[in-house]
């Protein structure tokens, strides 16, 4: 075998094309090394300085294409003639907040400037502006690249002339062909008036005072969405969404009104919704990902239907129903990655604390548990009814493998040093447990004796838990 | 045993002779002949990356030596090194998708609890460590020249991946700079006359002076 090797090192081809000495540098590069011999053998071997200008024109385009900064675009048109002719074809333009900034008169210059690039990029497929710019010239900018805008992108807050109605928006029909629509500071008391949006797949609109009406009238407009976000917004009443496209939706309300949710979506399959007390949901089947939360105020009512196929499940809120979050929990049996962090119950008023729940129950109902974070007042009712010596031995939590819990009260000390003890010792793949302790309500021995207690259930388990 | 093909790229050879494996040639490599006669070796899986040679190996005319025209061996050793190791990892329909859309979503950051519109299966951004391959890939690069001959090798190879990473590069020495930055930096000739040169300087003159 060895005898081969010499022979061949410096022979040529015997093409007839072969014309300058072979190489001598036989090591084919390995992925891992690129070392410096083999840059020395590469700059051997080029005959000669190869520069942009040997570029192909399709290739420079492609170039510049990936540049939408409107700054980089404007550099890149002054370089050469070259370039300046390929900037009609490029896909994108970007006008970040401070592009303006230097400019002297602010305001007419980026109008015009905006203007003019906007004209010269023939193929315009996308428009973000981030800039101060005035509504009233944003009708040309649009009808001009009406045939191949596919994603505007505006914040409408910087915009210099607010209008208070929604009427000015009614412009953005004109750009009938847009696929990707994110509106931010935006005021939507009424509807705006966009024809049919057939082709709009991704809406969002951020921080905007909104009428479920106008939302109801809006989405109308668009019935094809996919993607949905309404952020901030201002609602009361109902908010009645039927969308047979959507597959992920988050809507966030503020305000301490009590406002209500009734969403169609047969094919959602991520649901974040903040500030909803009643909330209805038809068509969850398909649903991954769901997240209730509500920072201020109840949730009365969660109706969703079975969920199964629900992965990540997420309930957040200072108050729920009892009723709402059991059947919550119900319906979601094949959750994996559960975050719980429900400060009370109770259907009046008052506030009350979890009835019990049964551990064993528990994890039997939801068998695919991996990740679990209870805060606040589930962990305290976490018990077991069933006492200890009636556990079937055969009882397992499966698959939990990472727990985070937070302790904020001393007390019924011993009921959760029982459920601490129960999850490690029945959970067989368990890798962490982390254990918050924060905010200790009572400043008295009960506080000191318990926080002993769970040093030592750490000490005792040091491998898996850890105290934060 | 008749000769094998020769070819500078030996220790190949040696290796398969090694391993006491697979055959010299037949229905394995694909034998990529560069400017100067010297042969690069092209694993099948791996060639499928460039749509001309994936159209050269169904239409069954793949075998013997295939010129590439206007390369020089080095280039072809590297685009060779990238198909190698984007090979076992190569989606067509993914690579036709991705990097088309110049602008990825704005992620919106809320709080307390709230995430952008995502897909709902967070997938690892760099499975198996080719973004993190593919810098120290360019980086390693000697100079402009070097990336060029890459992206134009790769362009007659009709391999886009790689195109597309070329150019990338190309885009990211371009980034933030002022015409005459951007001409030093890629070594470009100015062609516009004087006036030409003053008028489209005035028009675009809010992007770099300060």
């Amino acid at each position: 075998m060895s005898g081969i090797l010499p022979r061949f090192k410096f022979q040529t081809h015997p093409l007839p094309l072969l014309t300058s000495s072979p190489s001598i540098y036989t090591t084919i590069p390995s992925p891992s090394v690129l070392g410096p011999a083999f840059r020395r053998a590469l700059r051997m071997e080029w005959d000669g300085e190869v520069g942009m200008n040997s570029v192909p024109d399709g290739v420079v385009q492609h170039i510049l294409s990936m540049l939408s900064n409107a700054r980089d675009v404007a550099a890149c048109a002054c370089v050469c003639r070259r370039w300046r002719d390929c900037v009609p074809y490029l896909p994108a333009l970007f006008f970040p907040r401070n592009a303006f900034d230097a400019a002297a008169a602010a305001r007419g210059a980026a109008d015009d400037v905006i203007g003019r690039m906007v004209a010269s990029v023939a193929r315009l497929r996308e428009l973000v502006i981030y800039c101060p710019f005035s509504m009233a010239r944003l009708p040309a900018w649009l009808a001009a690249r009406s045939a191949t805008l596919r994603v505007l992108e505006l914040r409408m807050d910087a915009a210099a002339d607010k209008v208070a109605e929604g009427g000015h928006l009614d412009c953005i029909g004109l750009a009938s062909n847009l696929e990707v629509l994110r509106l931010w500071g935006v005021s939507l008391t009424a509807a705006p008036a966009w024809g049919r949006m057939e082709r709009l797949r991704v809406l969002e609109v951020v921080g905007a005072p909104l009428r479920d009406s106008a939302v109801r009238d809006a989405i109308a407009a668009c019935p094809n969405l996919t993607d949905l976000s309404l952020l901030g917004c201002d609602c009361s009443g109902t908010v009645a969404i039927d969308l047979q496209l959507l597959q992920r939706c988050r809507l966030d309300i503020l305000g301490a009104g009590n406002c209500s949710l009734l969403l169609t979506a047969p094919r959602l399959e991520s649901l974040e919704i903040q500030g909803f007390t009643w909330i209805t949901l038809c068509g969850g089947h398909s649903l991954r990902r769901l997240s209730i939360a509500k920072s201020t105020g109840r949730v009365h009512k969660v109706d969703t239907g079975n969920l199964p196929d629900l992965d990540h499940l997420s309930l957040r809120g200072v108050q729920w129903d009892w009723a709402a979050v059991s059947s919550v929990l119900q319906c979601a049996s094949e959750v994996k990655h559960l975050v719980m962090k429900i400060e009370f119950c109770g259907d009046l008023d008052a506030l009350q604390p979890f009835p019990e729940v049964d551990l064993v129950d528990f994890f039997d109902s939801h068998p695919k548990l991996r990740k679990v974070e209870i805060h606040g007042a589930m962990f305290a009712a976490l018990c077991q009814k069933n006492s200890l010596k009636n556990l079937n031995s055969r009882f397992l939590i499966p698959c939990l493998e990472e727990v985070l819990i937070t302790v904020r009260s001393p007390l019924n000390a011993e009921q959760k040093l029982n459920t601490l003890e129960s999850l490690v010792k029945y959970s067989v793949k368990l890798r962490t447990m982390v254990i918050r302790i924060s905010q200790m309500k009572n400043c008295h021995e009960a506080a000191d004796e318990f926080f002993e207690e769970i040093c030592k259930f750490k000490y005792m388990n040091y491998r898996k838990v850890r105290i934060e | 045993m008749a000769p094998p093909a020769t070819d500078a790229a030996t220790t190949k050879q040696e290796q398969q002779h090694a391993a006491g494996g697979e055959g010299v040639e037949v229905g394995g490599d694909l034998r990529l002949v560069a400017e100067c006669g010297t042969v690069v070796r092209l694993s099948r899986s791996a060639a499928r990356m460039s749509t001309t040679l994936f159209d050269m190996i169904e239409a069954g005319c793949a075998e013997g030596g295939i010129p590439i025209k206007g390369a020089d061996v080095g280039t072809l050793r590297l685009v060779a090194a990238y198909c190698e190791k984007h090979a076992p990892h190569y989606d067509p329909v993914a690579s036709a998708a991705r990097l088309r859309d110049p602008f990825p979503p704005f992620p919106i950051e809320f709080t307390p609890a709230s995430y952008a519109v995502k897909p709902v299966t967070q997938l690892d951004p760099d499975p198996h460590g080719l973004e993190a391959w593919d810098r120290k890939f360019i980086s390693d690069l000697p100079d402009n020249s070097a990336l060029f001959n890459l992206i134009i090798v790769a362009n007659l190879m009709a391999i886009e991946d790689l195109v597309d990473l070329g150019c990338t590069a190309v885009a990211d020495k371009m980034r933030g700079k002022t015409p005459d930055e951007i001409r030093v930096a890629l070594d470009i000739e100015n062609d516009y006359t004087p006036e030409q040169e003053a008028e489209v300087r005035r028009e675009n003159a809010w992007a770099f002076e300060d």
